[in-house]
């Protein structure tokens, strides 16, 4: 328990800290809930760090710690570290309704890993295709990602995440 | 759950609201309060801007602020900055509305900035509220600052901070600014339920001009539409009224500290007087001493409001012995056919010579958590009116005695007083 303790401390005071120094809008905290063919729903705490704003092609780190819920019950999944590149973002789109504010339609590809504490390590690509953005909150829909095993050779499972919000500080 | 989890938890809780707390020390801190500066120089030093204004037309009531805002969007040429707190259309203030997107089609650039908890205004406005997004398809650039909504409950951080400034801005040269809002209550007579507030009305290019400053910087940190300081050019012919001095103390984005520091500035000057409606004394131990520091060596009289809702009220009745404590003169408004329009106005004249005046209450919120506009005006002629003004509404108050205030000193008063030093 002492080490989960200290880490938890630590990255507090991290992320406190940098919360503080950071530049505005580069770093977010959000929810998502999504799907699996494993047939298992989960929810997610996740973290966004920015790390360039550029009008088009931003790159971004996101982390997740994801709780599943499955027939075995509910538990902590794993953790999902993924970078994302925002491909562009435009204010001309259908979906002006989403939001109270203007938003961008900013759809953005992921890849990362998938560390699940009972399955083990794999590759993860997710396409956030719907997903529009305020100055300070992401909204995103229905992307579909897939897992596959660290050889690239099988696909493990695939997924939806329904819905996943992120707000900026 | 296991006990070691539980410590976990509540550890990890205790650090995320340690990680967010906010405090109001700095308004005592000694790099804020030299005594080697005098007031001017101490507020600039603190980071305030200094402007010069023309003597301000004074507004106490929303009709007539309403008609003189009516006349003051009417001249507008080249841009519109309308900010408000509580923005809603109702008939009370249709012409405003229509004014905007009049100019808005006829090429003027109209901007108008509400806070997301406008449309669930708790006042008696939300018996009339409309919304005024159809002014989006005739131009007016619209942004609501923090949305409530169902998918950004996520970010209760955001929740927490709102944006409480009322401002307008017309082409460089007209500035209005003080507590009354955009909705019904504002609008409205005080005899058929509108609040009792204040609007002051100026001429000055200076304070335009670092208002403008500051909007384009606040505007391109909330929306996409960016814009730059070249599509508010400054007021180009001379201003000859704009004579006398004031202090800009504009709060906004990641440091909400400046008006606190104004605050603890101005009480640790103070010598003679100081004359103070706070509307809300919802305070923490900085902000009590602050006016204690004022109170060892000047007249300190506050009067708080009386307000007809009885959360808020209680809660304010809860801090009336830390005030009293101070060493100020503590007078409560009677309830009386007056107080029936809750007395809104923010106000603090500090020895007949410095009037501060704004969207800010003195309370916690208003000094951490909020964004908001306040000025402090170095003149004597404005202060005396505006003490003139401080006594007739004294007339209604009564001084309270400690006995009372201790009476207010209950469970419930604190539970309320716990609610609001966060909310407001």
């Amino acid at each position: 328990m002492k080490r989960p303790i200290a880490i938890a401390l630590i990255l507090t005071v991290c992320l406190s800290a940098y919360a503080i120094l950071a530049p505005n809008r580069t770093l977010g905290y959000g929810a998502s809930l999504s799907g699996s063919s494993s047939a298992t729903v989960d929810a997610s705490l996740n973290l966004r760090h920015t790390l360039l704003n550029l009008p088009v092609l931003t790159p971004s780190l996101d982390y997740s710690l994801t709780l599943s819920s499955s027939v075995d019950g509910l538990h902590i999944r794993g953790i999902r570290a993924q970078a994302s590149l925002t491909l562009f973002r435009t204010l001309e789109h259908p979906m002006r309704f989403v939001a109270v504010n203007p938003t961008a339609w900013s759809p953005e590809i992921s890849a990362g890993l998938d560390y699940r504490f009972r399955q083990g390590t794999f590759w993860v690509l997710e396409a956030k295709v719907f997903k529009f953005e305020e100055r300070d909150f992401i909204y995103e829909w229905v992307c579909p990602y897939v897992c596959f095993s660290t050889t690239f050779r099988e696909v493990d499972e695939w997924g939806i995440t329904l819905m996943r919000f992120t707000c900026l500080i | 759950m296991k006990s070691k989890n539980k410590a976990f938890l509540l550890l990890l809780l205790a650090l995320s609201l340690l990680a967010s707390c906010s405090s109001t020390s700095y308004m005592l801190d000694a790099k804020t309060l030299r005594s080697d500066l005098d007031v001017g120089q101490a507020l600039t030093q603190a980071g305030l801007t200094e402007v010069t204004i023309s003597y301000p037309e004074v507004y106490y009531d929303g009709v007539d602020w309403y008609a003189a805002l009516v006349e003051t969007l009417e001249k507008a040429q080249s841009y519109i900055i309308l900010e408000t707190f509580l923005g809603s259309e109702c008939d009370q203030n249709q012409k405003v509305f229509d004014i905007l997107a009049r100019k808005a089609s006829e090429g003027v650039k109209v901007y108008f900035v509400n806070d997301g908890v406008g449309f669930f205004d708790m006042t008696e406005s939300k018996e009339y509220l409309r919304p005024f997004y159809y002014l989006e398809d005739v131009g007016v650039k619209i942004l609501t600052v923090n949305p409530v909504s169902g998918n950004r409950l996520i970010g209760l951080t955001h929740m927490l901070y709102r944006d409480h400034r009322k401002m307008v801005v017309v082409d460089g040269l007209y500035v209005a600014l003080g507590g009354m809002n955009l909705n019904y209550v504002s609008m409205n007579a005080h005899e058929n339920g509108g609040q009792r507030d204040s609007m002051y009305l100026f001429k000055s290019p200076s304070l335009a001009e670092r208002l403008m400053k500051d909007f384009v910087d606040f505007w391109n940190d909330h929306d996409w539409r960016l814009v730059s300081e070249a599509d508010f050019p400054p007021w180009q012919i001379s201003c000859p009224e704009a004579s006398i001095t004031a202090y800009l103390a504009n709060q906004y984005g990641k440091s909400r500290t400046i008006i606190a520091k104004a605050y603890g500035i101005l009480l640790s000057h103070a010598q003679k007087k100081v004359e103070f409606l706070p509307y809300l004394p919802y305070m923490d131990n900085s902000m009590v001493k602050a006016i204690a520091n004022a109170a060892q060596n000047a007249e300190v009289k506050i009067l708080v409001p009386f307000d007809s809702r009885r959360a808020p009220r209680v809660a304010a009745q809860y801090a009336f012995l830390d005030l009293m404590e101070t060493g100020a003169t503590v007078y409560r408004e009677n309830a009386n056919d007056n107080s029936n329009g809750l007395l809104h106005e923010k106000l603090m004249i500090v020895d007949g010579q410095y009037s501060v005046v704004g969207s800010m209450n003195y309370n916690f919120r208003s000094m951490t958590l909020s964004d908001e506009i306040a000025l402090i005006i170095d003149s004597k002629d404005l202060a005396s009116q505006l003490g003139d003004h401080f006594d007739s509404l004294l007339e209604d108050g009564r001084p309270l005695t400690a006995e009372e205030a201790q009476s207010y000193k209950t469970l419930e008063g604190a539970l309320r007083f716990a609610m609001v030093i966060i909310g407001g």
